[in-house]
C-alpha cells in the first residue's frame, strides 16, 4: 500500500486499530479527514498520517517532547542565559 | 473556546518572546509554558509575533522539526488564538506585543522584563510569576 492509496472505512479502521463504527462516526462528525463519494467514505493514507502526526504533536506528550528536545538543543549549543538576552535584543529589529 | 481541566476558560495572554527564551532557564517561565500545554492559558499570536518566536527559536539552534511543532502549537485552533492577517513591518518588539494584546481583546502581556516606563497604554504587563499566581486563584 502506498502513501497515496485511497482507503475505505474498514481499511482505515484496520490501519488505525479502531472499530469501523468509530471511523464512520468520526468521519460523519468531521473529526477524521475524509470525503464522501456518493454514500461511501474514502480516505487518503498520506493525509491520515499527517493528521495523526499533528494530533500527536498537539497532545500534552507532544508538547513535552518538543520542550525536552528544544532544551537539549539549547544545552547542546552551550547557550547561556546572556546569549538568550542578546537574541532577545535582536528581536527588536523584526 | 474549550474550557481546561479545571473547568475555567483558558486565560488569553500575549507571551513575550523572552518567556519562551527564558523558559529553558527560568522555573516560572517554564511553568507558564506548562500552563499553556495544560490549557490554562491561550496565547494570542499575530503574524509579526510568530515571526519573532521563530527567529528566537532559530537563534537558540533548535532543529527545524521542533520549530515546526512550536509553530503548530502557536497556530493551532484551541492551542492559540492565531491572528495571521495582522502584520506591519519595521516595528519594535514592544509595539508588536501591544498590537497582539489589543487584537486579543486587551489580553495581558506576560514578560520577564518589567512594563516599559513610557508605556501609556491600558494593557496589563505582568511577569510570569504574577500570571502563575493569578492562575492559582
Amino acid at each position: 500500500m502506498t502513501n497515496d492509496d485511497i482507503m475505505t472505512v474498514e481499511e482505515v479502521a484496520k490501519y488505525l486499530k479502531l472499530k469501523p463504527q468509530t471511523v464512520y462516526k468520526w468521519a460523519q462528525e468531521g473529526q477524521i479527514p475524509g470525503t464522501k463519494l456518493g454514500k461511501e467514505w474514502r480516505f487518503r493514507r498520506r493525509i491520515l498520517d499527517e493528521w495523526i502526526d499533528t494530533s500527536i504533536a498537539l497532545s500534552e506528550g507532544g508538547f513535552d517532547l518538543m520542550y525536552q528536545q528544544s532544551l537539549l538543543a539549547v544545552r547542546r549549543g552551550a547557550l547561556a542565559e546572556k546569549d538568550i538576552d542578546k537574541l532577545l535584543e535582536g528581536l527588536d529589529e523584526g | 473556546m474549550r474550557a481546561n481541566l479545571s473547568g475555567r476558560e483558558p486565560l488569553r495572554v500575549v507571551l513575550a518572546p523572552d518567556v519562551i527564551g527564558k523558559g529553558f532557564f527560568n522555573a516560572d517561565c517554564r511553568e507558564v509554558l506548562e500552563s499553556w500545554r495544560d490549557g490554562a492559558i491561550v496565547p494570542v499570536v499575530t503574524r509579526d509575533l510568530l515571526l519573532r518566536y521563530v527567529k528566537l527559536l532559530r537563534g537558540l539552534r533548535i532543529p527545524d522539526a521542533q520549530i515546526r511543532t512550536w509553530i503548530l502549537w502557536l497556530t493551532a485552533e484551541g492551542k492559540s488564538l492565531h491572528l495571521p492577517d495582522t502584520t506591519t513591518p519595521g516595528r519594535s518588539c514592544e509595539e508588536v506585543l501591544l498590537e497582539a494584546a489589543n487584537a486579543g481583546g486587551a489580553a495581558p502581556i506576560v514578560s520577564v522584563k518589567p512594563k516599559p516606563a513610557n508605556g501609556e497604554n491600558q494593557v496589563d504587563w505582568i511577569t510570569a510569576g504574577v500570571l502563575l499566581k493569578s492562575l492559582q486563584q
